[in-house]
């Protein structure tokens, strides 16, 4: 299931002066000031930004969780800002995956079924979907741990489950925000090389918000923000 | 999809099933109760339609009215009025008279009290007998002074049906009958004094019975009957003959048992309404509970559907998940509901029958499930997971996904 890596002209995500502001009328505080940014299909790149940064809700808007408040996004050619919120569900689901500091896992659910969540929205036929969960699993080492329960298992092994929950359905970009906030440096180490061989490998482009130096050195380029701004 | 809800529902509810639980009591109680209640009034109401169109010969009966002072008897001239008429139909007519009340003796002076009578020999044929026979044809010819006498008698009197054949009783006409048939006791209620059935032939009892009249008049009807047309029949044979013209002169009443069972209808069906009204409050606050906990369930589960949003979930997907959820609850309680008020009224029935029927206050009921009542409830039960389930179920799916994983 390797991913055809093909380098396309347009870059994957164009930012053009993009603000946010959050509030209203006394209270408003404009968090982004004007980013304008491009990341190329097959890069792997980190965003730095000490806490007040505002990578965070820069990270919000690239996952179409927040609405910019004024500028341009577009999304592989495609000028996302004003898609309607079906439009916006449905390219989450096939185009971004995510992987967040607290794993996130649903602790109800087996390490199976986790993964099999986003098919489940995306309408993947129930005969392809045992085949994607595992080969996701398989990717990510963890085939053995399918039945299991996410609390049962380490730090480690829970953020490589939502790494392969976030691979599931091939999506074109990850997002991954402090994926290793929750772990020791060892564990860390190893999440981030996953990361870097996942970027290899498939040529999935990849987006890591981090405050921490050593994280983002596992990428190929570093994006500063501070205050709201780029400064690199 | 919908089965992987369902049982990622049922794993919800039984991960805090206490909590499960208690959410549920509204329905619990309120569908138990109904599902109890209407078992119970659909085993009387059978109970006693079984009894009603079992008990006599015909579905016709002819009484006189009650308390009315009137030399008009219902004796053997009404029958001969009505064989006149020639009502297309009736196949008969069979006089029954019963109730005087007489004492049986043994050779030992064993008593025991008797209410005795006779009936057409058709009709003691009828009975289920545990010893001997019925009346037979040589009997009737030869006018035997035999009798055919019912399980309580002959327990009482010679301790059991066996023991009892070949016997013979005296009444306190003074006159001997032996006993060649012992029959078993057919009603709803535990007897307190026994039954002798005479032959008619001997006619003993035919000049009292002419006297006094009849306590009924049997009509056997043809097979396929129209009923309802045969009783109007009747009773205008009667009343052109005695010539009243108005009903209420009517010294004799016709009756027909549909009539009977309509009027059990109608007060049954008066008394589920007024059931379902109760059960209707007491499933609406049910609801409102459910609608409580969801809400807090939606707000315990913020995070959760924020994730959910971000793995590309539609707001249709997110609604649809939490009214599965509520619809599970609530059906999952209304089974409960039911399993309790099918055992509950069984429980009831079965203790009735065993403590307070064989004091004779209460007969013996058959046991009878009203599956109206549990499809109903049921029913009514998902329905009230759908409403009350789908305002929590729109406020999950329009939660903003970063407030809902905001990083704690």
């Amino acid at each position: 299931m390797k991913k055809v890596v093909t380098k396309k002209a347009n870059p994957l995500i164009e930012l053009k002066n993009l603000v946010k502001i959050y509030g209203e009328g006394e209270t408003a505080a404009e968090v982004l000031h004007g980013i304008s940014l491009k990341i190329n299909q097959g890069e792997m790149v980190a965003i730095m930004g000490t806490s007040g940064s505002g990578k965070s809700t820069l990270m919000n808007i690239l996952g179409t969780l927040d609405h910019l408040s004024s500028g341009d996004y577009f999304f592989a050619g495609k000028k996302i800002d004003d898609y309607k919120p079906e439009q916006l569900a449905r390219l989450r689901n096939r185009e971004i995956g995510f992987v967040f500091q607290s794993f996130n896992l649903l602790p109800r659910l087996t390490v199976e079924k986790n993964i099999e969540r986003p098919m489940l929205y995306g309408q993947v036929p129930k005969t392809e979907r045992q085949a994607r969960i595992n080969n996701v699993l398989e990717k990510v080492g963890l085939l053995d741990k399918k039945d299991k329960y996410p609390l049962k298992l380490s730090g480690g092994q829970q953020q490589r489950v939502a790494l392969a929950r976030a691979l599931v359905m091939q999506p074109n970009l990850i997002l991954a925000d402090e994926p290793t906030g929750a772990l020791d440096s060892k564990t860390a180490t190893m999440v981030m090389n996953e990361l870097k061989h996942i970027n290899q490998d498939t040529g999935t482009t990849i987006v890591i918000i981090t405050h921490d130096e050593r994280v983002a050195s596992f990428a190929q380029r570093t994006i500063h923000l501070q205050d709201g701004k780029i400064c690199s | 999809m919908i089965w992987e809800l369902i049982s990622e529902a049922l794993t919800t509810l039984r991960t805090n099933w206490m909590r499960t639980i208690l959410t549920m009591i509204g329905i619990i109680l309120g569908v138990a109760s109904v599902v109890a209640i209407m078992n119970l009034g659909q085993s009387a109401y059978t109970t006693a339609e079984e009894e009603i169109t079992d008990t006599g010969y015909g579905n016709i009966k002819i009484y006189k009215k009650d308390g009315l002072e009137t030399n008009l008897p219902l004796n053997q001239t009404v029958i001969n009025i009505l064989q006149e008429a020639e009502i297309e139909q009736v196949a008969g007519y069979e006089p029954q008279f019963y109730g005087f009340g007489a004492t049986a003796y043994n050779s030992d002076g064993d008593s025991v009290e008797m209410s005795g009578g006779y009936r057409g020999s058709r009709d003691v044929e009828k009975l289920t007998f545990l010893a001997g026979y019925p009346f037979s044809e040589d009997d009737i010819a030869e006018k035997s002074q035999v009798t055919v006498v019912d399980e309580y008698t002959a327990k009482e009197v010679f301790g059991s049906p066996e023991a009892a054949l070949g016997e013979t009783l005296r009444l306190n006409n003074g006159n001997l009958y032996r006993i060649i048939g012992v029959t078993k006791n057919e009603s709803l209620f535990e007897p307190s004094y026994g039954r002798m059935y005479l032959p008619k032939s001997l006619g003993e009892l035919e000049p009292l019975a002419q006297t006094y009249g009849y306590s009924y008049i049997d009509v056997n009807l043809k097979v396929g009957s129209d009923y309802e047309a045969v009783a109007e029949d009747i009773e205008q044979a009667l009343m052109d003959s005695y010539g009243f013209t108005d009903e209420d002169e009517m010294v004799f009443t016709v009756e027909n048992v549909k009539d009977i069972i309509a009027e059990l209808s109608v007060f049954f069906t008066a008394f589920s309404i007024g059931l379902s009204l109760i059960a209707a409050i007491s499933l609406l606050v049910g609801g409102v509970g459910i609608m409580n906990i969801m809400l807090v369930n939606v707000t315990e589960r913020t995070k959760e559907i924020g994730l959910m949003k971000a793995l590309g979930a539609q707001e249709k997907d997110i609604t649809f998940q939490f009214l599965i959820e509520a619809i599970v609850l609530t059906i999952c309680g209304g089974i409960i509901g039911v399993a309790i008020g099918v055992g509950g009224s069984f429980l009831i029935i079965w203790l009735s029958n065993t403590f307070v029927a064989p004091s004779g206050y209460l007969p013996k009921f058959n046991f009878v499930v009203s599956q109206q009542s549990i499809l109903v409830s049921l029913t009514v039960s998902m329905l009230i997971g759908l409403i009350f389930g789908s305002y929590p179920a729109k406020k999950a799916a329009r939660l903003d996904p970063v407030e809902a994983l905001r990083r704690d």
